[in-house]
């Protein structure tokens, strides 16, 4: 069953690293280069998950969750961090995020995914 | 040691002194008194001795008047009219009639009288203690008449001129222009031993003699009128039991007889004489007082008083002698207990004086009592100024208008957070300038009223290290944040390209499930790209903590600044002209820096390579100038430039304002941190200006070469 998924990150390496890897499976994709723009595309394909990355410029994965959820998007979102500080990840439940995934990414990453979308 | 004798002997030698004058004053007066007393007495019984003497006289002359008269008079008629008379003086021994016979006469005188019935009677005189018949005379002087008759036997007949004593007087009376005449003491025959008598003549002339011719009256005398008186009881008849009576016969003042003596040695020194004169005789009277007068007129106030007066004395000056021992003790203990008080005076007073804290003493409303000198180097008030002014003087406000009713509570209620405790507070000096002291207060009582003490002591210093104290630990705190910050940071960078490695490779690891060559490639230049990142980040982190902990060796030597820049350029050109950008050195003054030129050639490269990539169009300008002794290098970029509140965060390190930017531009993020401490290594400074939008400007200093290079 095909998902669709909201990748929000800056860096272009790492986004065209993970759509390679939704396009493997035939999960359909969007991509938006910082939260402001994530929020925007967020709202308007309602997708199933969204990847959020940290820091961005304009403005950061923390700011563009609470923004979120303000307007009533109830849909899945995943942190995607470099952080490694528990109190940071924590932290991130607190923000209105429903998991986390560490970069780098290993081998789990798509049946992370599947998991998360209760999908095989 | 003298003074502790002096005073109480003094108090004897007075008391005694008092004592004895006293005495001897009382006694003095005392013995005035008796005398004066005695003298009365003494006198009453002269005046009585005296009249008795005139009675007996009296007697004596009656009987002589009668014979005067009547010259022819009885035996009988004699008799009767003597003897009542004798009743009423009893001391009269006798009387008796003495007439004067002619020798030629003797014989019928004898006769007559023998013929009135006295047969045996005869003129006679003694001999030896017999009477015998008178010898032959050329007159004699017979007692004849005599009464009483009885017991007077033996007189009569008896020639008084026989004796010699009694001739004389006889003589003498008939001789002498007297009325009678007395006779020197006589024993008298019947009270022999008992005490003694004296004889009173009275002369009885013829009518027609003349009294005042001694012929005449040799002549005319007819005979004696004579009396025997008995002294002692004449003298005792006027006794009275407080006088004792010696009298004396002085008619012959070297040869004084004893008449009559009542007591046989007088008991008192007090005396009273008295002289009276008995028909011609001086007799002396001596009155005494008796023992039971002297005994009742005897005070004994004054011996009381002597022993009295002596032992108040001796009593007295033991008391003196005592107090003033004791009062010397007590002195001595006050001196002393005086001396500790003062020393221990002194030694506060000096412990106050030399306490390095301020001690102020005020008392419950608010007035300075004391003010002690590192209080007054404290407030820069001396003592005097402060003393009688309240103590909020020493305050700034509020605290200045609110002590007043501080105390006022702490005095109604009793309870303060202040006293018996200690706080810091605010106080202010005389110049105005308030300061921070540590006060600490007691409260005590002083005479019933309450006191207070303060002790201060300027924390200014203290503070001051307080806040430095917290500066440093802020700073500390704030390092170890950045440190940790930092490491957060530095994981995330490094992550970041590993995260594009590691998916990436992930695609090939799988033979049969390779993607097509042209994807392959695509995926090795990425994760390529990222390798070179992570090798350009961690070469910047070694460089950085090399820097930071010292380990990184500076080679300074003289570097000329054009040379240096034209290097630089010649490899960014490339760059900049494939951006379209000018790149030009402004210089070329021929300086030369101190400097180690590989690293010098680092921070301009990182300058300029941050310059052409934040910069899209416009140009790229590089100059040198010399400022003193320090050479300025400026690089101007025209890019996008930073907001004002970033700048202050440029030189840290992964502070890129942007990191959008660096993920296009590329970049560890710590380019700037590293020239900052490279620039600070060679005892330079960087600097940064820039405007959002118009452009960057950077600039840095280096020391000029000044020849010698010394080695580091």
């Amino acid at each position: 069953m095909s998902k669709k998924i909201l990748i929000v990150d800056d860096h272009p390496d790492i986004v065209k690293m993970l759509v390679r890897k939704l396009r493997k499976i035939g999960w359909e994709y969007e991509t938006a280069e910082n939260g402001e723009i994530g929020v925007q595309k967020a709202l308007e394909l309602q997708p199933d998950l969204i990847l959020m990355d940290m820091q961005m410029p304009v403005m950061d994965g923390r700011e563009a969750v609470r923004r979120l959820r303000k307007k009533g998007f109830t849909g899945k979102i995943s942190a995607l961090t470099a952080s490694v500080l528990n109190q940071e990840l924590e932290q991130l439940i607190k923000d209105g995020f429903d998991y986390y995934i560490t970069k780098p990414i290993d081998k789990s990453f798509i049946s992370q995914l599947k998991e998360i979308l209760g999908t095989d | 040691m003298k003074n502790k004798y002096l005073f109480p002997v003094l108090i004897l030698c007075t008391g005694l002194f008092l004592s004895i004058w006293f005495h001897s004053s009382t006694t003095s007066q005392n013995n005035r008194f008796i005398q004066q007393e005695f003298r009365l007495l003494a006198e009453n019984r002269y005046l009585m001795i005296k009249e008795s003497l005139d009675h007996h006289w009296t007697v004596l002359h009656s009987a002589a008047l009668v014979f005067k008269t009547f010259e022819n008079i009885s035996r009988e008629q004699f008799s009767a009219f003597v003897k009542p008379l004798m009743h009423h003086y009893p001391n009269i021994q006798a009387l008796s009639w003495v007439p004067r016979i002619k020798d030629e006469d003797r014989e019928a005188y004898e006769t007559l009288i023998q013929k009135e019935g006295f047969s045996a009677f005869m003129i006679k005189e003694k001999h030896g203690k017999r009477m015998i018949r008178r010898e032959r005379s050329e007159e004699y002087f017979p007692v004849n008449y005599i009464e009483p008759f009885v017991g007077n036997e033996k007189a009569f007949g008896f020639d008084l001129a026989s004796n010699l004593t009694r001739r004389k007087a006889l003589i003498e009376v008939r001789d002498s222009p007297v009325e009678m005449l007395a006779s020197a003491r006589i024993t008298l025959v019947q009270e022999a031993g008992k005490q003694f008598g004296f004889l009173l003549f009275y002369p009885v002339f013829k009518k027609n003699t003349q009294l005042s011719n001694i012929d005449s009256r040799r002549k005319g005398l007819r005979g004696f009128a004579n009396g025997v008186f008995r002294i002692g009881d004449m003298l005792n008849e006027s006794k009275r039991g407080n006088t004792e009576l010696q009298a004396f016969d002085i008619t012959l003042p070297d040869k004084p007889e004893n008449l009559f003596s009542s007591t046989k040695s007088p008991v008192s020194k007090i005396v009273t004489k008295k002289t009276i004169n008995v028909a011609g005789r001086s007799w002396q009277l001596v009155f005494t007082p008796t023992d039971s007068f002297v005994k009742k007129h005897e005070r004994k106030l004054a011996f009381i008083g002597l022993i009295a007066g002596v032992t108040f004395s001796f009593l007295l000056s033991a008391f003196v002698y005592n107090l003033l021992n004791k009062k010397k003790q007590v002195e001595e203990k006050v001196q002393k207990r005086t001396q500790e008080l003062y020393e221990s005076e002194t030694q506060i007073r000096a412990i106050v004086n030399t306490a390095v804290n301020g001690i102020i003493n005020i008392s419950e409303n608010g007035k300075v009592l004391l003010f002690n000198p590192a209080a007054e180097t404290m407030f820069g008030y001396t003592a005097d100024e402060v003393i009688g002014q309240n103590i909020k003087m020493l305050m700034p406000e509020p605290y200045k208008s609110e002590h007043d009713g501080y105390l006022k509570k702490f005095i109604e209620k009793g309870k303060s957070s202040v006293i018996g405790t200690g706080r810091e507070v605010i106080g202010q000096r005389k110049d105005g300038s308030a300061f921070p002291l540590y006060l600490s207060i007691g409260d005590m009582q002083m005479n019933g009223k309450r006191q207070f003490v303060g002790m201060v002591i300027d924390i200014t210093k203290r503070k001051e290290a307080d806040l430095e104290l917290i500066k440093a630990k802020e700073k500390a705190e704030v390092a170890n944040r950045l440190k940790s910050e930092f490491l957060n940071t530095m994981s995330h960078e490094l992550r970041t390209p590993l995260t594009v490695i590691l998916g990436n490779i992930e695609e090939l690891l799988e033979i049969e499930e390779l993607p097509d060559p042209a994807e392959i490639v695509d995926i090795s230049q990425d994760v390529y790209k990222s390798g070179i990142h992570l090798l350009a980040l961690i070469n910047d982190l070694l460089d950085l903590s090399k820097i930071e902990a010292g380990k990184l060796d500076f080679l300074f030597e003289e570097v000329v600044v054009d040379e240096i820049i034209e290097e630089v350029i010649k490899t960014m050109k490339p760059l900049a002209k494939e951006k379209k950008l000018e790149l030009h050195y402004q210089g070329k003054q021929h300086l030369s820096v101190r400097a180690d030129p590989l690293r010098l050639k680092q921070v301009l490269l990182n300058l300029l390579s941050n310059a052409v990539k934040f910069t899209d169009q416009g140009s790229i300008a590089i100059s040198s100038v010399r400022d003193n002794t320090m050479i300025n290098i400026q690089i101007d970029d025209t890019g996008c430039g930073m907001k004002e509140e970033d700048l202050e965060f440029i030189f840290d390190p992964f502070r890129q304002i942007d990191n959008s930017m660096t993920r296009k531009i590329g970049g560890t993020g710590l380019g700037l941190a590293i020239s900052k401490k490279i620039i600070e290594k060679h005892n330079g400074s960087i600097t940064v200006k820039s405007q959002p939008d118009r452009g960057s400007s950077f600039l840095f200093s280096v020391p000029s070469y000044q020849g010698e290079i010394e080695h580091e």
